[in-house]
């Protein structure tokens, strides 16, 4: 009888055949079920005693020791310099190689400087505990009390440093060399999504409140944060047009932001760390009150946020104002459509911003600060031109390491918008 | 060791490794599919509906305990049969994902009840190829429509999502005549940009539209 699916061929040769068309579904149903995101373990710290009991340095032990040091002895191979650098009371190590950085919380027990934390190589899932202590402080108070700082160099730091499953201890010892070359300039490193991508996989999500905490310690200054607005009009933190797996770490939501009410998000949508995702008012609040950030870039991802984002930018300028802190907050414009909108809101000149497209945009709407693509170069003359209106100028989004030296060594910017702050902040305090 | 230099390859490796298998995938199923069929030197018209039960396997997405994560899934393919093994064509359907219901649940915004279904429509290149007499195998790749509603807070939201994907099927027939046959399909559905899988288990049912 003929059948809709005639007989197979049966020769030797069909065999090869049928066993590289089935070798292939089994590749398929193994290839289906690999995950192409890398894990990654952060350390945790919940029975340190060092961080729960020391008590915090004096400022004046903590802006003695900020610095450039040598590195004169490593089992590892973060390079020869790092940068030491205090933030909000955490020691803060950024070295020179790949932008390595270490993370310390400790201060003084008894007569002994105790440090506890975290290290990381942010190109690699490379990460682990640090510790540092000093037995005898006598001799380093003695030095910074009578000013003599450059006696510091004969002081030696080690860093102790355990791979996160604990298998290996490493050290690391460090000598003073000399002060931050340009610790006191107003430049700004500036943290892309808050602090970096989830990509990145850093110990919190992207746009988190907890990653902007963070971002002040691996080295940023400033931070940029992505604007979408809410169904029912309120600002929220989050980058991509819709709800998906890559930002949102359970399911019951998926589709544009837009569609979904504030009640509804803050119910049903959690970040990939378990966080809520902020609302625009929840961060500015957070980074007044809880980080020493000094600029906020407010990348605004839909133009019918902008309206309500304009009020809070300056609700939350005039707070910072009265806590006597200083912070600048600019809503970002990045294309021309952004700009025709922003220009229809009444006094628009005096609304701080950030124009991405061209100098002439940045002057219609009088912005403070231009910002172009890195890959349009160091553009010295038109850099300069922007900064003789007394306005600054930001690059982004810078991540190489060469080009990140070659912007800070021949470039003129004010700031540099990065995934990587670790990297500007050893690259940018080394010089 | 602390640090090591090969972890820097980690992350790319990861990436390329995902990117030879795939590209292996394909070469070995083009390179055997362009080999002439023994027997059948006819080209044929094939419809096949499938029809059966749709388990989502993979749930990264931390659902709670009490998601449904199984219920029908039908599909539709239109394939072209040529003299060659390899036959290619496009396939569609409505693939059960997850569900949630909850009554009267506390939130910080009041008590709510809520009602969350995710469905996925495939819309998929395909390309099948007989390795045994009641045996084809077809692998596929194309988009999946995720249609998600969510009834929450006295409000519906209906949206959908495009995200790319992957399939592989093994399919058993049994001839009932000239035009149609009969059987049963094994049908995984890697969704690889939601990072979600479904497998499918489903009667299957054949028809030659047409055939010169």
């Amino acid at each position: 009888m003929h059948s809709l699916f005639p007989k197979c061929p049966h020769g030797k040769s069909d065999c090869i055949q049928y066993i590289a068309v089935l070798f292939s579904f089994c590749l398929f149903i193994l290839h289906s079920g690999c995950i192409d995101n890398p894990e990654i373990i952060h350390p945790t710290f919940e029975n340190d005693t060092i961080i729960t009991h020391a008590k915090p340095l004096q400022s004046l032990v903590m802006n003695s020791t900020e610095g450039v040091y040598d590195i004169v002895s490593s089992s590892v191979n973060w390079g020869s310099k790092a940068v030491l650098h205090w933030t909000n009371g955490a020691l803060c190590f950024y070295f020179e190689n790949s932008g390595i950085y270490a993370v310390l919380r400790g201060g003084t027990v008894n007569n002994t400087f105790a440090f506890s934390g975290l290290w990381r190589n942010p190109l690699t899932i490379n990460t682990g505990k640090v510790q540092c202590i000093i037995e005898d402080t006598t001799q380093i108070m003695s030095i910074i009390r009578s000013g003599t700082i450059s006696q510091l160099t004969t002081i030696p730091i080690t860093l102790n440093i355990l791979s996160n499953a604990g298998e290996s201890r490493q050290s690391l010892t460090l000598r003073y060399a000399r002060p931050s070359k340009y610790r006191n300039e107003n430049y700004f490193i500036i943290a892309h999504r808050g602090g970096g991508r989830n990509s990145d996989l850093l110990p919190y999500s992207e746009n988190s409140l907890e990653l902007i905490r963070f971002s002040q310690y691996i080295g940023a200054n400033a931070v940029e944060i992505d604007i979408k607005l809410t169904s029912d009009g309120i600002p929220i933190l989050y980058h991509d047009t819709d709800f998906n797996s890559r930002l949102i770490g359970n399911g019951t939501l998926i589709g544009p932001v837009e569609s979904f009410s504030f009640t509804q998000i803050r119910t049903f949508a959690k970040l990939h760390d378990g966080s809520n995702i902020p609302t625009l008012r929840e961060a500015l609040n957070f980074i007044i009150d809880s980080t020493s950030l000094r600029f906020v870039w407010l990348d605004i991802k839909s133009a019918n946020a902008m309206r309500a984002i304009i009020p809070l930018q300056k609700e939350f300028t005039q707070k910072a104002q009265q806590k006597n802190k200083l912070l600048f907050i600019a809503a970002g414009l990045a294309t021309e459509e952004f700009i025709q909108d922003f220009m229809t809101i009444p006094q628009f000149s005096t609304i701080p911003s950030i124009v991405e497209t061209t100098v002439d945009d940045m002057r219609k709407v009088n912005a403070k600060v231009f910002a172009p693509r890195w890959t349009l170069g160091t553009q010295n003359e038109l850099i300069q031109s922007v900064q003789t209106d007394g306005r600054f100028a930001f690059v982004w989004t810078l991540d190489d390491q060469k080009f990140i030296r070659k912007f800070l060594a021949e470039g003129q910017f004010n700031g540099i918008l990065t995934n990587f702050p670790s990297i500007v902040a050893y690259e940018y305090y080394a010089q | 060791m602390a640090y090591s230099p090969i972890s820097h390859l980690l992350l790319p490796m990861n990436i390329m490794l995902n990117k030879i298998v795939t590209l292996i995938i394909i070469v070995i199923i083009f390179t055997v599919g362009t080999l002439q069929a023994q027997e059948s030197k006819k080209n044929q018209l094939l419809l096949t509906a499938a029809a059966g039960i749709s388990f989502n396997s993979i749930d990264n997405l931390r659902l709670p305990d009490d998601a449904r994560l199984s219920g029908f899934g039908s599909s539709v393919s239109l394939i072209w049969q040529p003299e060659y093994l390899l036959s290619v064509g496009f396939e569609t359907g409505w693939l059960f994902m997850n569900k949630i219901e909850r009554t009267n649940i506390t939130t910080q915004f009041g008590s709510t009840s809520i009602s969350s279904l995710w469905q996925a429509v495939p819309l998929l290149c395909i390309f099948g190829m007989k390795i045994h007499d009641n045996v084809s195998l077809y692998g596929g790749f194309g988009y999946y429509d995720i249609i998600a509603v969510n009834e929450s807070f006295g409000t519906t939201v209906a949206t959908s999502q495009m995200n790319a994907g992957l399939s592989g099927a093994l399919d058993y027939h049994l001839n009932l005549n000239s035009q149609s046959a009969f059987g049963a399909r094994f049908t995984l559905h890697n969704i690889t940009e939601l990072q979600q899988r479904l497998i499918t288990l489903q009667f299957s049912y054949h028809y030659s539209l047409l055939a010169w």
